[in-house]
């Protein structure tokens, strides 16, 4: 069939001239002029090209041949104008390559399977309050024994934590190590399988052993073949090597942990009411459950434990949602909102392009007019100025990609430490699709108006003007929307970015509560059976924290005052809005006052400071005294509560000689309130302070629950000095791990960086948006710096009569700035407007900043008049000098 | 009077009955049939002729024109010939019912 239509076609020229000259012959015959008669002959036939086409086209597998010539001719034609192609093609990478980004890391983080075999029988369970049905709560190892004895849905269901910054110990220096804990049958559930050693089998008891990461192993133990067996000590604990997992399990995908710390399952018959909900519940479903009837399960089992324990499930949900869904969905607001946002950035782009092609086409009118005249069809035409730009936008797209490879490098750069990593997961064939789907798209937006327009052409008309532009009325019209639609859009993208870069200097404008200037600070894990206990030789479920570590605390405050530059030094448990702190967080009794039930007593935190630590920190004690240095062991223990704490449990009282007991310690004593300091803020500047209680850290005992271990040997110390620089927070450092050389020290900088360290997720939405805004904006006025221009050139020989007719430069310089201004204006009006329905999705990131802000959306708009402005003023210029003479001799 | 694409072909067809026929020839003998009232722009024929051979109701053959060149001559095949006579009378049907809209009366005797 094809070779037939290859013959046939190849044969058709022949055919036709065969035919004309038959008709010709006739014609002659009927007594017309040779000339005559083949000037009818042709008239008769019709356009010969045309039909040569349409004979073709008969044929299905032509059209294809058609879509190479056209790309061929594309191809061509973009090389004829290298400046129009590297513009458009650079425009549009842009573009694209900030879509790829953003939806590469939603492919990682809410698209692509997780990597695990059964991953769609894999699912999350977590507690949540019904207050807040879309908040999902940690559970406790006590939690996920419980609903595993309970539900036959599942086939399994293991704990597993978040990763957790600790120290390890055991080679020589101190490490500061990131350690996940799950039960040892977890890597099975997963599908995952040791690399080296095998998990240890599932018993009652808390700690099972440790096991180390592939990378861990790679890059802390070169890989070393004999690494089963050594000992580690990490966190409180110590025990051997038991696993290395097998390469690339990261469960949680914040980049592999180094330790694993392998837990039993608890007793189901137990309350775990003691036991703190710090970790996740993974389960896989039985084959053949749904995740309805799992959930329908759980809401019985639900019931059936809340009259059990009442004190730990009374008023609270359970959910199964799918495993990936339980891990990661709370991005996908931020992500799909950072994909509307380069959406729209791909948007001005394409206006930006189609604006080019418009000139262009208007530089190509008599190339197109010879085009129809020699029987070139519409559809034709249009199709293949549409190849033309989906050819532009594929050569955009395959920029676009290259860029998304270093683009998804720098959000993970930029995104905080809490934000899965998304670099590492390969380009895969839905990445491909959607870029390979965003061309054709952007091909066909930013194309199809110029194509319309361009085949829209007049045959005679062109011909006859030789070419010459004649100014169209329609086609200003058509580039003056298109600017507009760019002005408003960046606009809107820009008031976004200004709400959400004024709501980041709101926040670190917030008062912390303390005084963070001349302040530097050092995190300091103690680590080592010098300091802990961990062996519980007793079975009473306790460590016990050695006298060194009290040593230690004396040592290094009076080591880093005899700092030259430092006036004075405090520690806390946990400093202020430092990153992960996992304060102590006991219940409690007030003397006199009947115990809470377990379930319903608030969480407090609890720390232990040095005396000087307000004073240090500038944190003012409002009623009442500090901690000072007769508060020793044997004076009576005291404790210092903060206002929220004041206010929350003695609204109508004084609290100060009120009794509290605490539980974190069986050997715990009753303490005096002796005083209530300021709030400081904790967790982050948004947040109001929580209830917390201070004690001073000579006045504990040594056993404590396991539990609350980790806050006895963690220390956030404070130092103030005359002038805070670099030498000085080396000497904090040095003098810090000379003390305690098999510890980790960690984080050393000031507490200012600390303060503005933990707006990071704020800053980092800034920064995108701003990022992405900076771009809108640049598009914009390359935009419309284009249409000015050419709006210039088009009336050069109105602007040349005006000035022959007395115009001065300047009115000219006028009449081209106003033209701009009211595009931009307009732009302006519609962007303000179009920001009404955008910003109110940014309400839950602008702590407090009006989504519609006044003084934002009037700076953020006056910054895009001015720089539409500025685009616009070099072709008024170039306007301005135009030379009557020249411009009226031209005609 | 300008053809359309269907009537096109079922006079190309009718026309091919004869017997093979090259362009230029079938061309006239539509005209000339239709004392001149159809006027076939005589280019269109070309492809509406390759579309009949892709449906496989004419072949073509290799022949000697009247001017003594080689020429593409176009035969109706068995196919087309069971086409043209369906054609034929939906079109007869199509042309009595518009005949009788239009002239009602001069269908009674």
């Amino acid at each position: 069939m094809k070779g037939r239509a290859r013959r046939l076609l190849n044969d058709l020229d022949q055919e036709i001239r065969e035919h004309i000259e038959l008709t010709t012959q006739e014609n002659m015959a009927r007594g017309m002029t040779p000339a005559e008669a083949r000037r009818a002959a042709m008239l008769k036939f019709g356009n010969v090209s045309r039909v040569k086409e349409d004979a073709r086209e008969v044929w299905t597998a032509v059209y294809l041949e058609q879509v190479v010539q056209d790309i061929r001719f594309a191809l061509r034609g973009l090389r004829r104008a290298p400046v129009f192609a590297v513009v458009a093609i650079l425009t549009l990478a842009i573009g694209i390559g900030a879509n790829t980004t953003i939806f590469s890391a939603i492919n990682a983080l809410l698209l692509r399977p997780l990597p695990y075999p059964d991953q769609d029988r894999l699912v999350r369970v977590s507690i949540y309050d019904p207050k807040y049905p879309r908040d999902r709560g940690a559970v406790s190892w006590t939690d996920v024994a419980h609903w595993k004895a309970a539900s036959d849905v599942f086939e399994q269901m293991e704990g597993v934590s978040g990763t957790d910054m600790v120290a390890m110990s055991g080679a020589g220096s101190g490490e500061r190590v990131a350690v996940q804990h799950f039960n040892s049958l977890l890597p099975a559930m997963l599908g995952v399988k040791p690399f080296l050693g095998s998990m240890p089998p599932d018993e009652k008891s808390e700690a099972l052993g440790f096991g180390i990461s592939y990378e861990f192993w790679q890059h802390h133990f070169a890989g070393d073949p004999h690494v089963l067996g050594r000992m580690i000590f990490v966190d409180t604990g110590s025990g051997p090597i038991m696993v290395v997992l097998a390469p690339h399990f990261d469960l949680l995908e914040t980049g592999p942990p180094d330790i694993f710390m392998f837990h039993g399952s608890g007793d189901p018959a137990e309350s775990g009411v003691t036991d703190p909900r710090w970790v996740f519940a993974i389960a896989k479903l039985k084959r053949g459950v749904s995740l309805q009837q799992a959930q329908a399960a759980m809401d019985v089992v639900e019931q059936h434990l809340a009259e059990v324990f009442p004190e730990e499930y009374k008023g609270t949900g359970l959910r199964v949602d799918p495993l990936r869904q339980g891990l990661f969905g709370w991005s996908s607001n931020l992500l799909y909102m950072l994909l509307a946002v380069v959406g729209f950035v791909l948007l001005i782009a394409c206006a930006n392009v189609a604006n080019l092609l418009l000139v262009r086409a208007n530089s190509r009118r008599k190339e197109i007019g010879v085009r129809v005249a020699l029987g070139a069809g519409r559809t034709r035409l249009i199709r293949q100025l549409l190849t033309e730009s989906i050819v532009l936008s594929f050569a955009g797209g395959l920029g676009g990609l290259l860029l998304s490879i270093r683009g998804i490098k720098l959000f993970d750069l930029f995104s905080p430490s809490w934000m899965p990593r998304t670099a590492n997961v390969p380009m895969d064939a839905r990445i491909l699709s959607f870029t390979f789907g965003i061309c054709i798209l952007t091909g066909i937006v930013f194309g199809v108006v110029p194509a319309f327009r361009a085949s829209k052409n007049d045959v005679n008309e062109t011909l006859r003007s030789e070419g010459r532009t004649t100014g169209s009325v329609s086609r200003h019209r058509t580039r003056n929307i298109l600017v507009i639609a760019e002005i408003a859009i960046a606009l809107v993208l820009l008031i976004c970015a200004g709400l959400m870069i004024n709501a980041l200097t709101r926040i670190l404008r917030t008062n912390p509560g303390f005084n963070p200037d001349h302040l530097v600070t050092a995190q300091v894990r103690l680590a080592g059976d010098k300091y802990i206990d961990s062996s519980d030789p007793d079975h009473l479920d306790l460590n016990v924290i050695h006298p060194p570590v009290a040593l230690f605390c004396r040592q290094v405050l009076e080591r880093l005052q005899g700092l030259p530059g430092v006036e004075a030094a405090a520690f806390v448990d946990w400093l202020p809005l430092v990153e992960n702190s996992q304060h102590a967080h006991p219940r409690f009794r007030i003397a006199g006052q009947a115990p809470n039930l377990p379930g319903e007593t608030p969480t407090i935190l609890f720390d232990s400071i040095s005396p000087g630590y307000f004073r240090v920190m500038g944190i003012p004690v409002l009623r009442g005294r500090g901690m000072d240095e007769q508060d020793t062991e044997s004076a009576p223990w005291v404790v210092v509560i903060n206002e929220t704490m004041a206010h929350q449990f003695w609204p109508n009282q004084d609290p100060i000689g009120q009794v509290m007991t605490f539980d974190n310690t069986p050997d715990e004593r009753p303490r005096q309130i002796v005083g209530i300091v300021k709030n400081a803020k904790d967790f982050d500047l948004t947040q109001d302070a929580m209830p917390q209680v201070f004690v001073v850290y000579t006045q504990l005992p040594a056993r404590t629950f396991p539990g609350w271990t980790e806050a006895r040997v963690h220390k956030s110390l404070v130092v103030r000095a005359r002038f805070v620089s670099k030498e000085l927070i080396e000497s904090v450092r040095k003098t810090i791990v000379e003390l305690a050389p098999d510890s980790a020290v960690f984080g050393v900088t000031t507490v200012e960086q600390t303060v503005s360290d933990s707006a990071r997720p704020w800053r980092f939405i800034s920064q995108l948006m701003g990022l992405f805004a900076a771009v809108a904006l640049l598009l914009a006025s390359i935009g419309i710096y284009g249409v000015m221009s050419d709006s210039v050139s088009q009336r050069s020989h109105e602007i040349g009569l005006r000035m022959a007719l007395g115009a001065q430069p300047g009115q000219v310089l006028g009449l081209v700035l106003r033209q701009a201004m009211i595009l931009s204006l307009v732009g302006v009006v519609i962007g303000v407007a179009a920001s009404f329905v955008a910003t109110p999705f940014l309400t839950e990131y602008l702590y407090g900043v009006k989504p519609h802000d006044a003084l934002t959306l009037t700076l953020v708009s006056l910054l895009l008049i001015v720089v539409t402005l500025f685009a616009s003023y070099v072709p008024a210029h170039r306007a301005a000098r135009i030379d009557p003479m020249e411009s009226l001799r031209h005609e | 009077m300008e053809l359309r694409q269907g009537t096109l072909d079922l006079l190309l067809l009718r026309t091919l009955r004869l017997g093979p026929a090259h362009g230029h020839a079938i061309a006239k003998a539509i005209e000339f049939k239709s004392d001149e009232a159809l006027q076939v722009e005589q280019g269109s024929l070309y492809p509406a002729l390759y579309g009949l051979i892709k449906r496989g109701w004419i072949s073509v053959e290799d022949g000697i024109s009247e001017n003594k060149r080689r020429a593409k001559f176009y035969c109706l095949t068995e196919k087309g010939r069971k086409q043209l006579a369906a054609e034929t009378s939906k079109w007869e049907k199509f042309a009595g019912a518009i005949a009788r809209i239009l002239r009602p009366t001069a269908e009674h005797e």
